[in-house]
C-alpha cells in the first residue's frame, strides 16, 4: 500500500465562501491519503486597487458606489481570512491526514502558478452561489495547463447536486486517469457517469468537435445543461487544444470543470 | 291511668319481631324474582324517572340519602336501563385549526363514525409520509428545482460576465472583494498605480471615470435586482411544491371528500387540510435528519409535518349502545372538563389539539353523569367549572392555572364542546340543604331532588320486596343461594339496622357486607346454601370485631373498676343507660346515677353541665325535672331544696334525654329517702308531666345491662325499664330474647314516672287525694314529706337570718302567751 500523500491545494480569496468550502474536496472522492492545503490569497491587485482615487467598490449591503478604502479593505480581508480558517480547521480533519491554512499576500497570478507546481490536484474557484470570473485570482488557465499539477478543478456553484457527470476526452486513447477521476467523483457523489470521446469508434460518441466557436462546442454545452451535468471531467490536452472551451463551458453553464492530465 | 299498678314484662315477640320465611315468595335465592331494579324507594324512585326523563336547563339531578344505601349501585343500574333505549350521541373528535392552531376545531359525527374517519385520515397521513417525500425526492422535481436555480445563477452570471466584459473593453477589471464587487484600471492585466494613472492624459482619466461610473450603477442595479430575483425564484419553487402536493394528494383527499360528503363539518376540514398543505408546501420538503441518536433523544417522528393533520378522538360511541352512563369517581377540574397535556422537549412543555384529553362531561355528552356532591364540593374549582358548563351548555377546556391567572404562557384554547348531559349529584341531606341556602345557582341547576328514605315500612309486601333485594344483591355478587329461612333473619337484621321493628333500612352497604360474610361461612363449612345459622354467626362476628372497647368496658364493671350494682337496693342511686358510638358500631352500657339534695333555693345542679362535660339537651332534661318536682309537690309553697345530680365515672360528655327518667329516680330517691332496686335500669326521657318518652338506642342499652347482669349471672329479677313507646323498636339479640322467654331478664314498658316508681322503688307511686295529700306509704307522700321538712327548715332559717321578723314573732308569741 503506497503512502505517498495527494497534495491537495485549495485555493481560495477574498470572496470564497466559507460554506461549500471543504465539499469540493470530498466530492473528488480522494480517499484519506491526503495532504490538504488552503492557501487564502489576499490579492495583490485588489489592495492596490484600494489606493487607486478612481477605482470604486459596490457592495452587496450598501448597493452604493463608493471608493475603496484601503483600511476598510483590510480589516475586511482579515475577517473573511478568519472566518475561513475557523471554518477550515474545524472541518477538514476527516479528509486529510495533514492539513495546513495559509495566506498569501502578493499578485496573485504567479503566486498561485507558484503554489499549483507544488500540488497534485489543484481546486480554484468559489463554490456555492457566487459565479466564477473569467480571471480566477489573476491566474490565466493556459499557464496552469502548462506547468500546474496533474488535476486541476474549477468549481463553480454547489458541488454535491447535479444529475450527472460527463467525462470528455479527447482521442481513441481516453487514457487511465480522466475516467478514473470521473469513476471516482461519480462514485463519491452517487452520479450517473456518461463519457463523451469526440472523433473515437467504439465508445459513446455524441459530439464531434470542440474548437472554440464550433456547433460542436455548443452542442457540448446544450448536452450538459439538458442532462443538468454539475462536473465536467476533461483531460488537459482537450482543454488545451480548445482555449475558449472550459471558459464557455464555465459562462454558460453551472458545470464545475475537472481537468486532468 | 291507673299509675300504681306495676308494668308488666314484654313477651318475646315483643322483644324481637321474627320475620317468617312464608313471608317470602321464594324458597331460596336462586328462585326469587329478578328485580327491574335494586330501588324500593317509591319517592326517590318518582323523582329519577321524572328527572332522568324531563327536558329542559337546570333539570339535573340531586340524590340524596345517607351514605351505605348503595345509592350509587342503584342509581347507575337505573340509569343503564333508562339509557339503553335511547339515541347513542355522536363521537367528537378535535382537529387542527389551520388558520389558528391554538384554536383547535371540534367535530361532531355520527356515532361510530369517529374511529373510521380517525383511521381514514391516518391512513391518508400515511399515504402522504410516502408520497409527498418521495415527489420531492424525485428525479422530476430535483431537476425542476435544479432548473430553478441554475437559471438564477445564470442570470445573474451572465449579468457579471456582461459587466466584466465592458470592464475588460474598458480597460477596466472587475474583482470581487469580502463585500461584493470592485472596478478599476488594469494594463496588462495589471491593476495600475495611482501614479500610473494620474500620468494618463486628462481625456483618458475622464474617460476611465466615465465608464467606472457607469459600471458601478451597472453593478448597482444587477445586485439591486437580485432579491428580486430571488423572491422571483421563491414563489416559482412555491408554485412547483404545490403542484408537487396536488399531485400526490389531491387524488386521496377527494377520495374522502366523495366517501365523506354527506358530512359538511369532515369535508370542510379536508378542504383546509388541503389548503394548508398547499400554503405550507416547504414543510414536506425532506428533512435533514437529527441523527440517529438525537432522534432517540426527541422522539422525532419520521414527518411531523404531517401530524398536524391526524384526528384526536376524543369520544367513541356505539350506535347499538345508548346514551352513555358515567361515573366520574374523582370529579376534579381536569377530570370534569378535561385538559390539553403536554410533553417535554428539550426541556420545554409543548402541546398541540393532539395532546387534548376529554373529561367526564365529554364521554357522558348526550347521557349522564353520576358525581358525588361532597367530591365535586371538595377539589378546587370543579364546583365552579361543572356549574360554569351546566350554563353555558358547552364544555370549555380550560387548564386551572389559567382559570387562577397563575399562567401566563400561551396555551391551546379548544373550541368549546356542546354540552346536553344530565348530571346525578349523589350527596348527604346536609350538603344539599346547605348548597340550597348558600349557593344561588344549585337551585338552578339541579332543580330535582330524590330523597332516598333510610327506612322502609316492614309492611308483608315490603317485607317480600327486601327479601328479593336481598336475593339481587346475593346474585350479583355471586353467593352462594340463601335459603328463605337465612333471608328472613338478614331481614331481621335489616330492622335491627334500622332501630325499629316496623321498619327494615335501606341502608343496603352493611347488609350487603353481611351476605358476603355469611356467604364466607358458609363456603368454610362447604354448605351448599346459606342458612340461619350463617347468617347469625356473620352477625356475630361483625359484632365481635368491633366489642374490643365493649368487652374492656364490661370487664371493668365486672371487677367494679366501674361500680354498678346489680342487685340490692340503695338510696339516691340508680341505674341509668347510656350508648356510645364508635366507628359504625354502637353499644349501650350502664351508668351509675346519683342526687345529693340540701336545704336550697330550688335549683337542680346537673353536675356534667358545670363540669361542661354535660350537653344542652342533657342540661334541658335536667331542668325539665326542677320543674316536674315544684309542679308536682311544691304547687303553693316554696321548693327549699337545692339537689346534684351526676353520671358517676364518667370522664367523657353526656348527651342527650334518654336518662332523665334515671334521673328523676334518683332524685326522688335522695328526697324521700327511699331505697332503688339496683337490679334494674331505666332509660326514657320524661316531661314535665312525668311521661316518659321514647329514647333511641333502646335495643343497645337493653342488652348492655343484660350483659353486665349476665356476667354476673341473671337473678331473674333483673331488667331494664324502657319508655312504652319505645316497645316498636325493639329487635333485640337472640340470647335476650330468650333469657325474657325464660324468665331470667325482664324488660318493662312504662309510660310515666309512676309506672318506674312502683318498679324502682317498690311501693305504689300514690295518687293525690282531693285534698292534695298522697297516700301514707306511698311514694309520694314520702318525696311530698321531706320536701316539707325542708320548707319548713327554710322558713325557719329565713326567720333567723332576719331580726325585724324574729322580734315580731317573738313578740307576737309573747302577747299570745300573757
Amino acid at each position: 500500500m503506497s503512502t505517498t500523500l495527494i497534495r491537495v491545494l485549495l485555493a481560495i480569496d477574498t470572496a470564497t465562501p466559507s460554506r461549500g468550502l471543504l465539499e469540493v474536496v470530498a466530492g473528488l472522492g480522494l480517499g484519506t491519503q491526503v495532504s490538504l492545503q488552503a492557501a487564502f490569497f489576499e490579492d495583490q491587485a485588489l489592495l492596490e486597487s484600494a489606493s487607486l482615487s478612481c477605482a470604486r467598490e459596490v457592495s452587496h449591503g450598501e448597493l452604493v458606489p463608493r471608493a475603496l478604502d484601503r483600511q476598510s479593505l483590510e480589516r475586511q480581508i482579515l475577517r473573511r481570512r478568519e472566518t475561513l480558517k475557523r471554518h477550515f480547521l474545524a472541518n477538514a480533519r476527516p479528509l486529510a491526514r495533514e492539513h495546513q491554512f495559509r495566506s498569501i499576500r502578493g499578485p496573485t497570478g504567479p503566486e498561485l502558478l507558484r503554489e499549483a507546481r507544488e500540488h497534485d490536484v489543484l481546486i480554484l474557484g468559489r463554490p456555492g452561489p457566487l459565479t466564477c470570473l473569467p480571471s480566477w485570482m489573476g491566474a490565466r488557465l493556459e499557464h496552469l495547463l502548462q506547468s500546474g499539477p496533474s488535476t486541476i478543478v474549477l468549481a463553480q456553484g454547489s458541488w454535491s447536486t447535479g444529475a450527472a457527470l460527463v467525462a470528455v476526452t479527447g482521442s481513441d486513447n481516453i487514457g487511465d486517469e480522466p475516467l478514473a477521476t470521473a469513476s471516482r467523483i461519480a462514485s463519491a457523489a452517487a452520479l450517473p457517469l456518461t463519457v463523451l470521446n469526440p472523433g473515437a469508434t467504439g465508445t459513446p460518441d455524441e459530439a464531434v468537435d470542440y474548437s472554440a466557436d464550433s456547433p460542436g462546442t455548443r452542442e457540448l454545452v446544450n448536452q450538459l445543461r439538458q442532462k443538468g451535468v454539475r462536473t465536467l471531467v476533461i483531460t488537459a490536452e482537450l482543454a488545451a487544444r480548445y482555449p475558449e472551451l472550459i471558459p464557455t463551458v464555465l459562462r454558460r453553464t453551472m458545470s464545475s470543470v475537472v481537468i486532468c492530465h | 291511668m291507673n299509675t300504681n299498678a306495676p308494668p308488666r314484662t314484654i313477651t318475646p315477640d315483643q322483644a324481637r319481631r321474627r320475620c317468617d320465611p312464608g313471608e317470602l315468595d321464594f324458597t331460596d335465592t336462586n328462585q326469587a324474582r329478578e328485580l327491574p331494579r335494586l330501588l324500593a324507594q317509591h319517592r326517590a324512585g318518582a323523582a329519577l324517572e321524572f328527572g332522568s326523563r324531563v327536558d329542559g336547563p337546570g333539570f339535573n339531578l340531586y340524590v340524596l340519602g345517607t351514605p351505605g344505601s348503595l345509592r350509587h349501585e342503584i342509581i347507575q343500574q337505573f340509569l343503564e336501563k333508562e339509557s339503553a333505549g335511547r339515541e347513542a350521541p355522536g363521537d367528537l373528535c378535535y382537529v387542527n385549526n389551520f388558520r389558528d392552531e391554538r384554536k383547535p376545531r371540534h367535530l361532531l359525527l355520527p356515532p361510530g363514525l369517529g374511529p373510521r374517519f380517525r383511521d381514514d385520515i391516518a391512513g391518508l397521513v400515511e399515504d402522504l409520509q410516502a408520497s409527498i417525500p418521495a415527489a420531492f425526492e424525485s428525479e422530476s422535481y430535483r431537476a425542476q428545482v435544479e432548473e430553478l436555480h441554475q437559471e438564477l445563477q445564470e442570470r445573474h452570471k451572465k449579468a457579471l460576465a456582461e459587466i466584466g466584459e465592458e470592464a475588460e473593453e474598458n480597460g477596466l477589471t472587475l474583482m470581487p472583494t469580502p463585500n461584493g464587487f470592485a472596478i478599476a484600471p488594469v494594463r496588462k492585466g495589471q491593476v495600475i498605480s495611482e501614479e500610473e494613472f494620474q500620468a494618463l492624459p486628462e481625456e483618458t482619466r475622464r474617460k476611465t471615470e466615465q465608464a467606472i461610473a457607469r459600471l458601478s450603477e451597472k453593478l448597482k442595479k444587477h445586485l439591486e435586482g437580485l432579491p428580486a430575483w430571488h423572491k422571483e425564484r421563491r414563489e416559482r419553487m412555491r408554485e412547483l411544491d404545490k403542484h408537487i402536493i396536488i399531485l400526490s394528494m389531491g387524488g386521496l383527499i377527494q377520495e374522502l371528500r366523495e366517501r365523506y360528503k354527506e358530512f359538511s363539518g369532515i369535508v370542510e376540514y379536508l378542504d383546509a387540510m388541503e389548503a394548508d398543505a398547499l400554503e405550507h408546501s416547504q414543510q414536506f420538503q425532506p428533512m435533514e435528519g437529527p441523527g440517529p441518536g438525537l432522534g432517540l433523544l426527541t422522539g422525532h417522528e419520521p414527518q411531523p409535518a404531517l401530524n398536524r393533520y391526524s384526528v384526536n378522538l376524543m369520544v367513541e360511541n356505539k350506535p347499538e349502545q345508548g346514551a352513555p352512563v358515567v361515573y366520574e369517581s374523582m370529579p376534579s377540574h381536569q377530570n370534569l372538563i378535561g385538559n390539553v397535556e403536554h410533553r417535554v422537549e428539550f426541556g420545554n412543555l409543548v402541546t398541540d389539539y393532539r395532546l387534548i384529553r376529554p373529561g367526564s362531561l365529554h364521554q357522558a355528552n348526550g347521557g349522564y353523569i353520576i358525581v358525588d356532591a361532597e367530591r365535586v364540593l371538595t377539589q378546587p374549582l370543579a364546583w365552579e367549572s361543572l356549574k360554569r358548563a351546566l350554563f353555558r351548555n358547552c364544555v370549555k377546556i380550560e387548564s386551572a392555572g389559567a382559570l387562577l391567572s397563575l399562567a401566563s404562557t400561551e396555551g391551546l384554547e379548544p373550541e368549546p364542546v356542546p354540552l346536553r348531559v344530565k348530571v346525578v349529584m349523589v350527596g348527604s341531606r346536609l350538603l344539599y340543604y346547605l348548597l340550597s341556602e348558600y349557593d344561588p345557582d344549585f337551585n338552578e341547576l339541579f332543580k330535582v331532588a330524590a330523597d332516598f328514605d333510610d327506612q322502609l315500612d316492614r309492611t308483608p309486601e315490603n317485607t317480600a320486596l327486601y327479601g328479593r333485594i336481598i336475593a339481587s344483591l346475593a346474585r350479583q355478587r355471586d353467593l352462594k343461594p340463601f335459603s328463605a329461612a337465612a333471608v328472613a333473619r338478614v331481614i331481621e337484621q335489616g330492622a335491627r339496622y334500622a332501630g325499629d321493628a316496623e321498619k327494615l333500612s335501606t341502608r343496603l352497604r352493611g347488609l350487603a357486607d353481611l351476605l358476603s360474610e355469611a356467604d364466607h361461612i358458609c363456603r368454610e363449612r362447604e354448605g351448599r346454601q346459606v342458612e340461619t345459622g350463617d347468617v347469625q354467626q356473620a352477625i356475630r362476628w361483625a359484632r365481635d370485631r368491633h366489642s374490643r372497647m365493649y368487652e374492656q368496658i364490661l370487664e371493668a364493671i365486672q371487677r367494679n373498676d366501674i361500680l354498678i350494682d346489680t342487685t340490692g337496693s340503695k338510696p339516691a342511686q340508680v341505674n341509668g343507660l347510656s350508648v356510645f358510638r364508635l366507628s359504625d358500631v354502637s353499644f349501650g352500657l350502664p351508668a351509675r346515677i346519683t342526687a345529693t339534695v340540701r336545704l336550697g333555693k330550688g335549683t337542680v345542679l346537673d353536675i356534667e353541665r358545670e363540669s361542661k362535660l354535660g350537653g344542652a339537651i342533657h342540661s334541658k332534661g335536667v331542668m325539665i325535672l326542677s320543674s316536674y318536682l315544684g309542679t308536682r309537690y311544691t304547687r303553693d309553697w316554696p321548693f327549699a331544696l337545692s339537689a346534684s345530680l351526676v353520671f358517676e365515672q364518667n370522664y367523657g360528655g353526656v348527651e342527650g334525654d334518654s336518662a332523665s327518667a334515671a334521673e328523676l329516680c334518683a332524685l326522688l330517691s335522695a328526697i324521700g329517702k327511699l331505697p332503688v332496686r339496683q337490679d334494674l335500669a331505666i332509660t326514657g326521657s320524661v316531661n314535665q308531666h312525668g311521661d316518659i318518652q321514647s329514647i333511641g338506642g333502646v335495643n343497645e342499652k337493653i342488652e348492655g345491662f343484660f350483659d353486665v347482669c349476665a356476667g354476673r349471672g341473671l337473678s331473674g329479677s333483673q331488667g331494664v325499664l324502657i319508655p312504652a313507646s319505645n316497645i316498636k323498636h325493639l329487635m333485640l339479640r337472640e340470647d335476650v330474647v330468650e333469657a325474657i322467654g325464660e324468665g331470667r331478664f325482664q324488660v318493662y314498658p312504662v309510660a310515666h314516672v309512676d309506672e318506674a316508681a312502683s318498679l324502682m322503688f317498690g311501693l305504689p307511686a300514690g295518687e293525690a287525694g282531693e285534698d292534695g295529700e298522697f297516700p301514707e306509704g306511698s311514694l309520694h307522700a314520702a318525696v311530698a314529706k321531706n320536701l316539707a321538712r325542708f320548707r319548713d327548715r327554710a322558713v325557719e332559717f329565713a326567720r333567723l337570718q332576719n331580726p325585724v321578723a324574729k322580734a315580731k314573732d317573738d313578740a307576737a308569741s309573747n302577747g299570745e302567751d300573757s
